[in-house]
């Protein structure tokens, strides 16, 4: 096996490519005439499909036809070096006399005439599909039962831009894009490695789509990948039209509030994960990439922590993990302090809220509710519209029903700073997806403390960490390296220890080239 | 029976720790002071050292069969009807521990936090929440008790410092000087709750690594037993020996002692709450326990199969188990006493002294 | 997997369907009761609860209503009592937020502490940090119902300026719950609580108008500890044998004292630190108890002709607050063998030291106390003399003569 594994979109990969039509090997005609017309029904004339016919030589003599998606393609290439080589290097070179025979003029055209780099036979209809769809050319001569597929994707592209959904102060600033191959690019321009190894697949009977698995071999557990190859190729489905599709259908526990797969748009959180020895799933059409394992932690880091000082990059780090228990706890919290243990609270702060809850008509629960879900909607509203509209909406909204509300004496002052409170927490997450199953979860802890008190909010809790420590992604126990504790992890957890104390990588997700770095603690060299 | 499971050392050593805190941290302090008055965190540290003795012979028992839980060392032992026989008379004792502290713990709850609340709904919540735990396995429960560990011991900590500026060194003077007897009468009711409880670790104490297991086993005694003493002293060095012993939960009373510049105060409750992750852990332990034994004495595959029916049982029993709240005290001061020094005690040292007849034949 | 998901849907649904029930109570269903009195009735007790009136006191907009309102109920018991309440009271009261409960004086002489201590100390809702006291002369439910100005609820008014008062001027001092139990259980110590009066007017105390004048026609003052024996209530310390009491158990925060200097006037100290050892001794069967009370002051008020610069002045002053700190100690034992009442808690000191003569002087402890020997020793340390040295009295006097 070569150590060098060169991605390559036209590498056939059967086993996918088989699953496409039923009469899945049903070769190419040696009649052009039934070729074209036979695509043309396949494809039921769609208009985007452009068929040129053409007759090449000096004399004429040999029908071809040049087949391409339009808008899949870049057609200067198309014209450039696929039409203009067919139509003038093969007379010129038959009026030269190199060229005798159909056979001759056949090779001709596939070593010396069509000057791209991919350039790959067919002969069967399921590969002339697959590549017509995908944006390559297809060249076909009457009298073959076998033609050529040239590389010339080109479509528009958004371009590289900034990630919108993990913003950094400090860092770089590009983000995934809809397609693969910039995306592998990207990653690539980061790991000059040649142990990168990213190895291609399609999924989907429909869609085709590609889906590529990204890791350094000689960091990787190989078990790992075996285990995402293996759980991808169990993937049976029409479309693939998202990296979400993947990882519900790959996840450890189906039943779970928790990602146990982490996401991202930016290349340098990618290519961290993918130095520590994590898999990386690359799919077409999406700027968002899956990263496995996924430990729980993992959630409540951002790739800025190790760009910023260790000591602030540490105390954000602490924050966000008391942000995230703000976030599922405070409303219920209030709840229960509230209705049953106002013990607890302060006589003066008793007595304020109080004050407000005169009035008040519905139970604290029932108000908590009313307020949560309000602000759901609210924020709801803010994502889904126009993004001018949006924000305006979701400011102007909050602070308008908010102060209503409260003046209408529907709601106390109190609660709605638990609410922004809450709500101003769930935002600390720097992953979107942890912060989802935030707010899925508060509401049950709501209903506990509103039938239990603190009592609920404790089983609530230990239920919860039940479920977090019995949660496994890929093999590797979610809430590692804090249970099962590993002493030597805790300096990327909860804190983020300067850089030239990590010397090793995480060892529960890869036991192999443990040796992270030797950079000794930094001192002038000179005293 | 079939799971290969681990558990580390350190893990071990915490879940020792919950089963000498559960419950215990809130009534200890009374039984003892209610023997040796101001002396009673002497009780204690004796207790302490006992338990630590205790720790040698559990072992030593567990060193002769390092692979075998208590149900298959008994068998081994003692043949396999008598071994049966044994296996489930140890259910029973297990048993007991489950359904007396989850009864321990629901009328603490209505006592104290929940007073309204049938105490079915509060045992039964807690009963559904262990029986998760079993299900998921000793793994899960271990890893779960790492995850709560830290905060109980900070919550201790915590408590034993914000309450330092209100203890009077006076409330236990003399030092040993009064009291000699009763104060070591006192240790007899701590020995059986919680020391001699411990034995409940042996059936769980194959999942160790060997080397690890003994040293888990003493580091969390040690520590559990330490942490037992301190909260008694400050119980009686805070309350004086007259209301510790008084008191039914003395540790909470020292939990509303708390008052920090007059504005951390009335956070007794969160005392309870830790105090509720460590009987959380000594209920599911033992749950986890009588449910290997049962299914062990079945010869069941899985010891899931029997978890729900048990859960019921443990439920109905745990309800009927006491008709107030004064018998559950007289029972651990009295009838508790003989029957775990008979199960913690004597029959270990049978199975020790067995072991080694057998091992010289 | 299945399973999981059906036990947690099972407490989902559960909780759901509960909701509401049991212990849950609304802030606005529940009424906050701030101070509770009991006084001795012909049925049992009377029972006076001070509830305070929240949306009066944190509100956003205040009328003139009263910030706390009183109910008063009779029963055979307190526990009896307190519910009866809920028959005139729109809410269920909340006693965790209690600060203060009053005795009356009627109350303590005739029926004594015990019977109505086991309630409180007995209820799940009540904690331990309100502080107890004795309205002296009148009746709990008097006191409570006088309105304060600054403190807008009364117990709280109480509950500072116990504090304040104990914190700055030590004739008074704060009982805890724990503190009274144990004291009325030891066998070598007897019960203290503080003595409240209303001064002025008392009638005008439960009316509005009492808050809205410059100078309240009614004020709540607080003076002298009630000294009990057994559970009752035998007597009173004034003020000074009140310091004395405090100086004894270690209770001296930071008070005043003020000794005569020459014949010309008198100068003031402000003691800061005060700390007082007690010492138990059998000696040849009878007890010995030695009071070292070590105290720091400064010079607060000079209002005689003296120069302070001058050392051997100084060690005068020294000397002579020393000596009044032991009149004011002497005098506050002299009056506690009067009610034959250990106060102080020298059969806990003797327990302390000579733990095996104590058991046999245990039993009739009450004739061991009148022939316990005290030994008074006050030290006092003169550190600093406020922001002037020499007082400009002397001065003023100089010119004075100079003149004539």
């Amino acid at each position: 096996m070569s150590r060098f594994k060169i991605f390559n979109t036209l590498k056939d990969n059967k086993e996918t490519v088989d699953k496409i039509s039923d009469d899945n090997n049903k070769s190419l005609h040696k009649d052009i005439s039934k070729n074209i017309s036979e695509v043309k029904q396949m494809l039921g004339n769609s208009f985007d499909i452009v068929t040129r016919e053409i007759k090449i030589g000096e004399t004429n003599s040999i029908e071809a036809v040049v087949i391409y998606t339009d808008g899949l393609v870049d057609k200067d290439l198309v014209h450039n070096y696929v039409l203009e080589t067919l139509m003038i290097d093969v007379r010129k070179a038959e009026s030269e006399k190199k060229i005798n025979s159909d056979q001759e003029l056949y090779n001709f055209i596939k070593n010396s005439t069509l000057t791209t780099v991919e350039l790959k036979e067919i002969d069967i209809f399921p590969d002339l599909y697959h590549h017509l769809l995908s944006g390559d050319t297809i060249v076909l001569l009457n009298g073959f039962p076998k033609g050529f597929a040239v590389g010339s994707r080109g479509w528009e592209d958004r371009g590289v831009q900034e990630p919108s959904s993990q913003q950094v102060v400090r860092g770089p600033k590009d983000a995934f894009t809809e397609t693969l191959r910039t995306n592998t690019a990207l990653i690539r321009r980061r790991i000059k490695d040649p142990n990168l190894w990213i190895e291609t697949q399609k999924i989907g009977k429909k869609t085709q789509t590609d889906v590529a698995i990204a890791y350094i071999n000689g960091l990787v557990t190989e078990d790992i990948v075996l285990e995402v190859k293996q759980r991808l190729n169990k993937i049976d489905i029409d479309s693939i039209l998202e990296s979400g599709y993947i990882e519900e259908l790959i996840q450890d526990e189906a039943y779970t509030p928790f990602p146990t797969m982490y996401n991202s748009e930016r290349p340098d959180s990618i290519s961290a994960g993918l130095l520590e020895g994590r898999v990386a799933i690359l799919v077409d059409g999406t700027p968002f990439v899956l990263l496995v394992p996924a430990l729980f932690i993992d959630f409540f880091q951002s790739s800025e922590d190790y760009y910023q000082r260790s000591d602030i990059g540490s105390l954000i780090r602490l924050l966000r993990f008391f942000a995230f228990f703000l976030a599922l706890l405070t409303p219920s919290a209030y709840i229960a302090l509230t209705t049953f243990h106002q013990e607890m609270i302060p006589t003066t702060l008793l007595t304020s809220i109080a004050a407000q809850r005169e009035g008040v008509p519905f139970p604290a629960f029932i108000e908590a509710l009313i307020m949560e879900i309000t602000f759901e909607i609210l924020r709801e509203a803010g994502v889904r519209l126009p993004r001018a509209v949006g924000s305006a909406i979701s400011i102007v909204g909050a602070l308008v029903l908010g102060q209503a509300a409260v003046e209408a004496g529907i709601v106390s002052a109190t609660m709605v700073i638990v609410v922004s409170l809450t709500a101003i927490s769930s935002f600390v997450s720097p992953t979107y997806n942890m912060a989802i199953s935030v707010r899925m979860l508060r509401f049950g802890f709501m209903i506990l403390a509103a039938t239990f008190g603190l009592y609920g909010i404790i089983l609530g809790l230990i239920l919860m960490v039940l479920h977090l420590t019995g949660l496994r992604s890929f093999g590797i126990p979610y809430l590692s390296p804090m249970a099962p504790l590993a002493v030597g992890e805790q300096k990327d957890a909860l804190i983020r220890a300067p850089l030239w104390m990590q010397t090793r990588r995480p060892k529960l997700i890869s036991q192999k080239d443990k040796i992270r770095e030797k950079t000794e603690k930094p001192k002038p060299t000179r005293q | 029976m079939s799971e290969k499971v681990r558990i580390s050392g350190a893990q071990f050593a915490i879940l020792v720790i919950m089963n000498v805190l559960g419950t215990a941290i809130i009534i200890v302090p009374s039984i003892a002071a209610s023997f040796g008055q101001q002396n009673g965190w002497f009780s204690v540290l004796l207790a302490t050292l006992f338990g630590i003795g205790l720790v040698f012979l559990y072992y030593l028992i567990d060193n002769n069969h390092p692979n075998k839980n208590l149900y298959e060392q008994l068998e081994d032992l003692f043949g396999k009807w008598i071994g049966k026989f044994l296996s489930v008379l140890f259910i029973v004792f297990f048993f007991e521990i489950a359904i007396g502290n989850l009864r321990v713990m629901g009328d603490f709850i209505i006592t104290q936090i929940l007073v309204n609340t049938p105490i079915e709904v509060i045992m039964l919540l807690a009963v559904i929440t262990c029986l998760i735990a079993v299900r998921m396995g000793i793994e899960v429960i271990s890893r779960t008790a790492e995850i709560f560990f830290p905060y109980t011991v900070i919550a201790i900590i915590l408590l034993i410092t914000l309450v330092l500026p209100e203890s009077e060194i006076t409330h236990i003077q003399p030092v040993l000087q009064n009291n000699i007897a009763a104060t070591l009468a006192g240790v007899i009711p701590l020995l059986g709750y919680p020391f001699l409880e411990l034995v409940v670790m042996l059936a769980i104490m194959k999942h160790v690594n060997k080397q690890k297991a003994g040293r888990g086993f003493l580091v969390g005694m040690t520590i559990g037993g330490l942490l037992l003493t301190v909260v008694t002293l400050m119980c009686l060095v805070v309350l004086g020996s007259d209301i510790t012993a008084r008191n039914v939960y003395p540790t909470y009373v020292l939990g509303k002692k708390i008052s920090v510049a007059d504005f951390l105060d009335r956070i007794e409750i969160l005392v309870a709450i830790i105090w509720f992750f460590t009987i959380f852990f000594k209920i599911t332990i033992s749950f986890y326990v009588v449910a290997i034994g049962v299914s062990h004495t079945l010869n069941l595959k899985n010891y899931k199969t029997t978890t729900i029916p048990l859960a019921y049982v443990i439920m109905v029993f745990g309800f009927f188990a006491s008709p107030n709240i004064i018998s559950t005290r007289i029972f651990l001061s009295s009838t508790w006493i003989p029957v775990s020094l008979i199960f913690g005690l004597v029959i270990p040292i049978v199975m020790l002294v067995v072991g080694f007849v057998k091992k010289k034949i | 997997m299945n399973q999981k998901v059906v036990h947690l849907l099972c407490i989902v649904v559960l909780c759901i369907s509960l909701t509401g029930c049991w212990s849950s109570r609304e802030l606005s269903e529940l009424a906050i009761a701030t101070a509770l009195g009991i006084d001795k009735h012909e049925d049992g007790y009377k029972l006076t609860v001070q509830i305070m009136n929240p949306g009066e006191i944190a509100g956003r907009q205040l009328t003139t209503r009263a910030v706390v309102t009183t109910y008063s109920t009779t029963g055979k018991t307190i526990f009896e009592a307190l519910r009866r309440l809920t028959t005139i009271t729109p809410r269920k009261i909340y006693l965790a937020h209690l600060r203060i409960i009053i005795f009356g004086q009627e109350l303590m002489e005739e029926e004594g502490l015990a019977n109505s201590l086991d309630f409180i100390s007995r209820d799940h809702e009540l904690r331990t940090d309100f502080s107890l006291a004795i309205a002296k002369d009148m009746s709990a439910e008097d006191l409570i119902k006088v309105l304060t100005p600054i403190e807008k609820v009364p117990a709280d008014k109480i509950f500072s300026s116990l504090k304040t008062s104990q914190d700055n001027w030590a004739p008074t001092k704060v009982v805890m719950l724990d503190e009274l139990i144990s004291s009325l259980t030891s066998p070598g110590k007897q019960a203290v609580l503080t003595g409240l009066y209303i001064s002025g007017k008392p009638e005008t105390g439960n009316h509005i108008e009492n808050v809205q004048q410059v100078d309240s026609p009614a004020k709540v003052h607080l003076d002298h500890i009630g000294v009990f024996k057994g559970d009752k209530l035998v007597g009173w310390l004034n003020e000074s044998e009140s310091k004395g009491f405090n100086y004894i158990t270690d209770n001296v925060l930071n008070t005043v004292g003020w000794v005569e200097c020459d014949q010309t006037g008198t100068i003031s100290v402000e003691v800061f630190k005060s700390n007082t050892k007690l010492t138990g001794l059998a000696d040849n069967g009878t007890p010995k108890i030695t009071i070292d009370v070590k105290s720091e002051a400064s010079i607060g008020e000079v209002a005689c002709q003296i120069d302070i610069n001058d050392e051997k002045k100084l060690t005068e002053i020294e000397q002579k607050l020393e000596k009044k700190i032991e009149e004011i100690v002497n005098g506050s034992i002299a009056k506690a063998k009067e009610f034959n009442s250990d106060i102080f808690g020298f059969g806990d000191v003797l327990r302390r030291f000579e733990p095996k003569k104590w058991e046999t002087w245990k039993e009739n402890w009450s004739e061991e106390f009148q022939n316990i020997e005290i030994t008074v020793n006050a030290d006092m340390k003169i550190r600093r003399t406020g922001t002037t040295t020499e007082s400009f009295i002397g001065k003023i006097e100089q010119k004075k003569e100079k003149d004539e």
